[in-house]
């Protein structure tokens, strides 16, 4: 059944608070961005996956969207592709349904369940279950609903789900044009990363995000990380 | 190298809390424990005197003899408590007898050091109340082992008087034997040689005057001998007299409790170290991860205790 269009305002400064709210200088997803190389009259489709839960793959999604729309002027799409989970839904308090999951299940469009933050960027929620995660991942692939974006915005974001959970999470990675893998510090275990990076198979990520970076060593310790 | 420098640092509390608990650990036990000071004195074995006492074992040396006597007397608890009764300060501590008999057989330390040289040593808290006990050691031990000594030339001389009284008799019987046979025969003293040479009887009868007289004459001289023996033979003589040989063993024990709980400390914290560091397989630092993982970096976010608090409540 399709689902009416919907559109729900949030004023600016409370909604792109991702960097201020966690004072994460905006700095840090730009450097990100130029770092991708993007060729530049394309819309490109970004994909932040990590290899497991809790690395910061979230957070680094909504920041690099927050940071194109604030600096292109142009409309950006924030996908959330952990289906059942519905962290973006909860950050930008919005319904979590209905979201990607009606579009790949031919319940709605992808329009239809945008929500609009601002003029540059709108959210896309999850809007399926975790027992439907495999097959929604599966339909991601095969559908790429997000191909018809490029006309309508200049970038698109998708927060991927873990790739060491869920066995079709590369599958889902294939629709993107750049992958980022978000890897935290002294959380992840280098064989995890490495594995994760195994199962994308012939999409190797174009970089890592190295999350919470914080040396335990004294300032005078020679070598010391910055 | 780094990683071993880092997991010190983000684990320094446990990683010296060995030192934090061991180290004072170790110098309040060493406080607690008891100061003691020994005390030594070295005596010289004089081999005749030695061998005078009776039960001595003729294939030890002298200085082994003497320190199984001395340390048999130890044992004693009349000894003892003669001990105890010279040492005032000792007895001061009013200590029952089994007690006495306990720490001085226990802590009088009697050894040989060679052929001739027994060596003494007592520990006590009080370094003057060691020295007052060991002095009193050395002179019952030597008060008892000269009664020993006399007792047993007393019984010597008692045996060899038994001995002369018997050849005295023997010498006296033989006389008469041999004065009746002269008069028998009406032989004149100077003629006892030559009667001698042609009479067997006469022969016989003076030979055992003669032989009787030589045994009296050995009786006489072994008494003479026991007697001159038995006036004050020293059984030992102090050469080293108590003195304060050694240190205080409480300052000893204390360094050597604190070097112990330092290594025991090192050791846990280093291998708390090693094991952590080598468990820790997670990426630290953002220049490791291309070597690690062969995908360069794009960025590096750094840690926000909130971001963490975040991702952890998200899962």
């Amino acid at each position: 059944m399709a689902v009416g269009r919907r559109v729900i305002q949030r004023a600016v400064p409370a909604q792109l608070s991702t960097v201020q709210e966690h004072a994460l200088s905006p700095e840090i997803f730009r450097q990100i961005i130029v770092s991708l190389d993007l060729a530049p009259n394309v819309t490109p489709i970004l994909g932040v996956a990590s290899a497991i839960r809790g690395e910061g793959r979230t957070t680094v999604a909504r920041g690099l969207a927050e940071c194109l729309a604030g600096d292109m002027d142009a409309h950006v799409v924030l996908a959330d592709l952990d289906f059942g989970r519905d962290d973006l839904a909860y950050h930008f308090n919005i319904p979590p349904s209905p979201g990607l999951g009606h579009v790949l299940t031919n319940r709605a469009r992808i329009e239809d369940v945008m929500s609009s933050l601002s003029p540059y960027m709108s959210v896309v929620p999850g809007g399926g279950t975790e027992a439907e995660m495999p097959r929604l991942l599966r339909q991601v692939s095969l559908l790429n609903p997000f191909h018809e974006l490029r006309e309508s915005s200049r970038a698109v974001v998708l927060d991927l789900p873990p790739l060491l959970n869920h066995g079709y999470s590369a599958l889902a990675a294939s629709v993107v044009d750049a992958l980022i893998l978000v890897v935290r510090a002294t959380v992840t275990p280098a064989e995890l990363v490495r594995e994760a990076i195994t199962r994308l198979e012939g999409m190797p990520p174009h970089g890592i995000v190295f999350n919470g970076a914080q040396s335990a060593l004294p300032h005078w310790w020679p070598g010391r990380p910055r | 190298m780094r990683r071993y420098a880092d997991t010190f640092f983000r684990h320094r509390l446990l990683t010296i809390f060995p030192f934090l608990v061991l180290l004072p650990a170790a110098i309040l036990y060493s406080r607690s424990s008891v100061a003691t000071a020994t005390e030594t004195a070295n005596v010289w074995a004089i081999p005749s005197g030695i061998a005078q006492l009776g039960y001595s074992d003729q294939y030890l040396p002298p200085a082994q003899n003497l320190s199984n006597s001395i340390t048999q007397l130890l044992g004693s608890r009349s000894f003892d408590r003669r001990v105890a009764g010279d040492s005032p300060l000792y007895s001061r501590g009013s200590r029952s007898s089994l007690r006495v008999v306990a720490d001085l057989s226990k802590n009088v330390l009697v050894t040989a050091q060679g052929p001739n040289i027994v060596t003494l040593a007592y520990k006590n808290p009080n370094a003057v109340v060691a020295a007052q006990v060991l002095h009193a050691v050395l002179k019952e031990a030597g008060r008892e082992l000269n009664n020993l000594n006399r007792t047993q030339n007393s019984k010597e001389m008692a045996a060899d008087k038994t001995h002369l009284a018997s050849v005295q008799a023997h010498l006296k019987q033989s006389t008469q034997a041999l004065g009746q046979y002269m008069t028998a025969k009406s032989i004149p003293a100077k003629d006892m040689a030559a009667q001698a040479l042609f009479d067997p009887n006469f022969a016989t009868l003076y030979q055992a005057v003669q032989s009787s007289q030589i045994d009296v004459q050995n009786a006489e001289e072994q008494l003479a001998q026991i007697g001159s023996q038995s006036n004050n033979q020293a059984i030992f003589q102090v050469i080293d007299q108590p003195s304060f040989a050694t240190i205080s063993s409480r300052k000893k024990t204390a360094i050597l409790d604190v070097m112990i709980a330092l290594v025991v400390s090192l050791l846990l914290s280093g291998g708390f170290l090693a094991v952590k560091t080598t468990l820790d397989r997670s990426l630290r630092y953002a220049d490791e991860v291309p070597e690690l993982v062969g995908i360069p970096v794009l960025g590096v976010i750094p840690y926000s205790p909130i971001l963490a608090k975040q991702s952890k409540k998200i899962g």
